[in-house]
This record gives C-alpha cells, structure tokens and sequence, in this order.
C-alpha cells in the first residue's frame, strides 16, 4: 500500500519536471553561458559577477533582445575549483545552442579551461586577473600559440601597478616598501613591481611576505618602517587588505598606504573599518562616477548602469562588477552585429575598437584580447566609507 | 559482508567490466564522460585509502598531496625534461611511495593515530611547495601544456578514450587490491582489522604490514595523479589542498571502511550527488551536507554495507513471520 503511494508520488514529479521544462520557452531564445565560482573561496567575487552579467543581459531583452530573439544565461559554478570548472565547461558545451560564455572568476580555474575552449572554439570573455591567461602560449614549445578564442576584460595587473607608481611619481614619493601575500596574486605583483617602480623613479627599499591566512602583520610592516619609507603598497584581496591597514594605524605608522586595484569594492570597507580612511589605490571608474568630470565619456554610461545595478540588487556596486557588465556587454554587442555564430562572435570581439566600457574603453586586437590600457585607470582614496577620486 | 563479497566477487568484476565496456554505447554526451572520469579518478584514490583506513584501521589526511606528488612528477618530468609519457608515470609512482616510506615508517611505529597528524602537516608542506617551488612546478599559475598519454599511434587525448584508459586502470587496480586482500598478506591485514594486539601475538609483524599498505595506497593516488594531469593536460596547487583529502576520506566513509566495493559506490555517489545537486543553485552545499548528515546517521557503516545490512535484517524479519 505505502509503497504504491511512493510510486505515484515519484511518478508525479517526475511528470510535472518534463511538462515544466517543456512548456517553460515558446521563443527559440539564444543561449550564452555564464561560469562562475559561485560557491567555494572566491564566491563573494563570483556572485557579484553573476548578479552584473544578468543585469546586461535583462537590459538586452527589455530593448527587446536581438533581432526579437531574448537572451537567456546557462549557468554554471565553478565551485572555485580547477576540475569542477573544466567539468562545468564540458556541461556547457552539451547544449550545442551556447553561442559564447562569459567567466569564469579565479585565474586558476581560467588556465584549465582555457586549453578545452581553444579546442572547441567557442569565444570566452573572462573576467579574471591574472594576465597569465593571455600571456602563456597553450603549447610550451611554441611561444605564438597564443590563445585565439578567448578574451579578458579586467586591465592587466601591470598597468595597475604602473598606475600607483605613476601617481607616486607626481607626488614626490621616492623610497617604498613593499608587502604581499605569498600566493599568486601577492607574487605576481612582486614581479610588477621591480619592472614598474624603475620606470617612475622608485625605489623599492623593503620586500616583506606574509601568508594568506595570516591575522597580523605588524612585524613586516615594523621592519618596513625601520628603512624609514615614503609610502606602503600593499598587494593582497581579502582580509589582509584591511588587517594591514589597521595595523599600520595601529603602529602609527605616517607613510601612507597603497592597496592593489582589487580593493576599490564595498568589502574593503567591511574588513578595514574605521582604519580604511585614507587608503590609496587604483580602480576602475565605477566606484567614483559621481565625481567624474562631465567632459569624461564613460560618466553617463557607468552612472545608467549603478543606478541600474541599484535599483535591481540595492547594493553598491565594485571593481568586480564592472568587469563582468563590460565581458556581457561587449559579447552582447558582437552577437547583435553577427548573429548567433560561434566564429563571428570571435572575430567581432577581437575587433571591438573604442568601445566605451564601464572599466575603460576597450581597443581589442588580434595582438591585445584585453584591450584596455593604463589610461582607463583612476587613484582614488577612501574616505568616510565611500571613495574620493584622486587626480 | 566480507564473505558475501567473496562468494560474489567474481561476478561483481564481470558486471563492471561490462559496464565499462556498455557505457559508451548508451551515453554520448561529453559532460558525462568527464564526471564518469572523475569518478574513476576518485575511485583510485579511494580504492588505496580504503586499504589503508579498512584494514590497517589508520588515517590518512595527506592523499591529496600524494595525489598530487603523482600530477607533479608525471607533469614536470614530461614538460619540462621531455621525459617519456609511461616512464614519467611510473617515476612518480615509486617516488611517491618512497616518500609515503619516508612518513610511514616512524609514525606507523607509534601506537596510536600519529599517521593522521603527519600526513595532514605532509599535505599542508606538499601544497605550499607546489605554489612556491616556481621554476619547477609553474607555481600558482600552474603548469600548462602537459601531453595527453599514448600507446603506440593512439592518443588518449578526448573525454571517450581517456573514460576506456581510466576505468581499465580502476578495473585492474581493484582486482590487484582484491587478489592482495585474499592472499598471505591480506589476511594478515584482516588480522590486523580484528585486533592488533592479537595479530602482534600470533607473530604478525603490524607496524610493518602498515607501513607496506601505507606506501601502496600513495601510490594508488600517484597513478590517479598522473591520469588526471594527462587528461586534463593543466595542474596548478588549488587541485590539491586539504580539502582533497578530506573529500576522499568522505568517499571511504560513505561508500563503507573495508569494502572494495564501497570505495567504488563511495567515490561514484559522492562524485556525482555533488554534481547532481547543482539543481539546487547555491543552496547545493546545504543539500549535499544534508545527504551526508543522512548516510552517517543512517546507515553509519557505509552505502553498500548499510543497504546490504537493512537487505539481511528484513529477509531475516520475513522468515521471522512465516
């Protein structure tokens, strides 16, 4: 008896799943695909992300889709794991209707589905940091097999630095200490640094390390302070960002204090407190649009989509919001000049010139799949809980 | 259970065999190829640590380093030395098992779970290093461009053929891990199982028996290591921190301590619950905590020994009645 209920109780579901699915899309929509780390360590990163990609993608059908066919996001979660991204990928790629993904968020997961998707040719819009992803050829032995169908929307993390060294330049300060955090990121800004710092007259005085994990760092930044510097850089996400800024208050350290393009987001805010008054570093436009001159063409495009991105999320948007709006909206806009074609897609981004994005403006080229350059980048400071745009 | 799994091994091996051989008729779809890969990975993994956990009753919390001690060896002797495919494999296999030797021997002395706190401290070092160790390992870009495996003229370099090169590995490694198991040494182990001081008394050398299933499960998950970064062709650290070889030790638990065949539904349900759930959007950690929380409570001695016991208990009830 009880088992013949069980029956019907399954076999019910089961029925209602395959109407439901069936009946949910009457129009043939167009699929693009958005991996993200979701869950897992980068997840605040990824969900921002996800969250800016759907907004391009609504704005995209209230204009009525394209060519009366809607847009629709497939989903997937890289669980900020390498394996599970490339397995993520594969499920993507199942539905042979994709036309071009946008993601995924960790540099790691990036580099191991970047060798699948050159394979399968679809076009890929990444917004993670590392500029390894275009750097590395996809065979050793060849240094110009480079990858062909996928792009990066963030800037490259060399012109960040350069920013920062540019703006201590103009402003006098000649002697730096440098710290970072002993993984990827934290190194590959060691290795910025000594190629930027020369190239603005800087010198780096003091190097100090400290783990991801760690909770103080008062005894590198004492010995920093020891070489009697001018200014701090900071290169680190997380928690770091702001424990080093308190400590710096705390030991009343006065030279001021850098931090690197990833910390222009509310969460800097969330981790450093009252401490994060008058940090430094260099940003994306989105954070400052208000006080943009209104000369700046990329003002009246960044203000529509936070007030947007408001409206919809009633939260502040970051940096990291801004380079997932810019992946959609420029794999969008190459599917509304070509159609739905894997091949088009590719070309029309890679020829994507003078685009006004939200990051920058963006001069993409068979040499360049970023596209942005130096200029696009601004200094801001915290203050009192929000940011002021520094010239 | 032991006895029914030997009345029925046999058959059982046939079956899987011929799954493996009938899957890629009925299944096309890419996706399900690399979970299935992934679940023969894991499965090798897990098969070696059930030796170690079911029978020399020791833990392991470094298999993911081991893991990928195997990824490692296979990738820079073939990327950056030009080594051949198999040599390279086999390099890190026994490398891997020198190293296992290395922390085996004086933890396994010890009475007590010394092995656990080593091998977590083996697998916190081994992960460091592959981040920092640059010139070699790439660093935390990881190391790219790694050549799929080959036999002669045949390239194993899509998801279809590197599903009939891993589950011929998962086949021959669990046969190999049940022929031990019913040999000499394998009833020392049971021994062992069944009581330490009583194996000691009857002149079974335990710490050694130990240490030898210690070594011969890192190198289950050397060979796992190698097949993965060949397939995937790109390692970097984040593939091989803690949370591996908690993950494995899960699949061990829940597939059933000293079941070969619990390893396999272990490593397969939890391989794929995990994709599965992705259903329920963000919310499928929750639901796959919930699922674990289930099987612990329910059925605490593992999937296949839990089921095959609730089977017993209600034919046993049955005749009860009658």
């Amino acid at each position: 008896m009880n088992r013949r209920l069980l029956t019907l109780v399954v076999m019910v579901i089961a029925v209602s799943f395959m109407v439901g699915s069936s009946l949910c899309y009457s129009a043939e929509p167009i699929k693009i695909a958005g991996i993200f780390a979701l869950t897992g360590r980068a997840a605040h990163i990824g969900t921002a992300q996800k969250d800016a990609v759907l907004l391009a993608i609504d704005e995209t059908n209230q204009q009525g889709g394209i060519n009366g066919r809607m847009l629709e996001m497939v989903m997937a979660d890289t669980e900020s794991n390498p394996t599970k991204a490339v397995m993520a990928l594969k499920k993507i790629l199942e539905s042979q209707d994709v036309v071009a993904i946008i993601g995924p968020t960790l540099t790691g997961t990036a580099m191991a589905m970047r060798g699948f998707i050159e394979k399968e040719k679809i076009p890929t819009f990444m917004h993670s940091g590392g500029d390894v992803i275009l750097k590395a050829p996809l065979d050793k032995k060849n240094p110009n097999s480079m990858p062909k169908w996928t792009f990066k929307s963030p800037y490259k993390a060399a012109d960040a630095m350069g920013k920062i060294c540019q703006y201590m330049n103009q402003h006098g300060i000649k002697k730096i200490g440098f710290i970072y955090s002993n993984e990827g990121f934290g190194k590959d800004g060691v290795r910025n640094v000594k190629v930027q710092a020369p190239k603005y007259g800087v010198e780096i005085v003091a190097q100090e390390a400290f783990q991801p994990k760690d909770i103080d760092m008062t005894a590198q930044l004492t010995r920093i302070n020891a070489k009697g510097v001018d200014a701090i850089i900071a290169w680190t996400v997380g928690p770091a960002m702001g424990i080093i800024a308190k400590n710096i208050k705390q030991l009343g350290i006065k030279a001021p204090l850098f931090e690197c393009h990833g910390a222009g987001d509310p969460i800097f805010w969330k981790v450093a407190g009252e401490s994060g008054e008058g940090v430094m570093m260099p940003s994306t436009k989105i954070v400052v649009a208000d006080q943009l001159p209104d000369s700046d063409i990329q003002k009246k495009m960044i203000l529509d989509y936070v007030k947007a991105y408001r409206a919809k999320f009633n939260r502040e948007p970051g940096t990291m919001v801004a380079y997932g709006a810019d992946a959609a909206f420029i794999t969008v806009n190459a599917i509304k000049k070509v159609g739905p074609d894997r091949a088009k897609i590719r070309d029309a981004i890679e020829n994507t010139t003078g685009y006004v994005g939200i990051s920058g403006i963006y001069n993409i080229s068979p040499q360049d799949h970023n596209g942005l350059s130096m200029d696009d980048i601004v200094m801001i400071k915290a203050t009192k809980g929000g940011w002021k745009l520094l010239d | 259970m032991d006895l029914l799994l030997k009345q029925k091994d046999n058959l059982c091996f046939g079956i899987l065999a011929l799954v493996i051989v009938a899957i890629p008729v009925f299944v096309e779809s890419k996706y399900y190829f690399i979970v299935l890969n992934v679940i023969g990975l894991n499965t090798l993994v897990v098969v070696g640590l059930n030796l170690l956990i079911g029978f020399a009753g020791q833990i392991s919390l470094g298999h993911a380093a081991f893991y990928g001690l195997g990824s490692y060896f296979s990738g820079i002797l073939t990327v950056n030395y030009g080594f051949p495919l198999w040599p390279a494999m086999l390099v890190g296999m026994l490398a891997t098992g020198a190293v296992a030797y290395l922390i085996g021997y004086p933890s396994l002395k010890l009475r007590g779970n010394y092995l656990v706190m080593a091998t977590l401290g083996f697998g916190i070092i081994i992960n460091i290093l592959m981040g920092e160790l640059e010139q070699f390992t790439g660093g935390h870009d990881g190391l790219m461009g790694i050549p799929p495996l080959a036999i002669g003229g045949l390239t194993f370099d899509d998801d279809l053929k590197n599903f009939y090169l891993i589950w011929s590995f998962v086949f021959f490694f669990m046969l190999a891990a049940r022929n031990l198991l019913n040999s000499r040494v394998g009833r020392a182990l049971r021994a062992i199982k069944g009581s330490e001081v009583a194996a000691n008394s009857l002149g079974v050398n335990t710490a050694d028996y130990k240490v030898k299933i210690f070594v011969l499960s890192a190198m289950f998950a050397s060979v796992s290591g190698s097949l993965y970064a060949h397939y995937i062709t790109f390692i970097s650290p984040s593939s091989y921190d803690f949370h591996y070889s908690i993950q494995v030790v899960t699949m061990v638990i829940v597939g059933g301590m000293g079941s070969l065949w619990g390893s396999l539904f272990g490593a397969g349900i939890l391989t794929f619950i995990s994709e599965a759930l992705h259903i329920a959007k963000q919310y499928h950690i929750i639901a796959y905590g919930v699922f674990l929380c289930l099987v612990l409570v329910f059925l605490p001695e593992g999937i296949v020994v839990g089921i095959y016991n609730l089977f017993l208990k209600r034919k046993t009830r049955k005749l009860i009645i009658k």
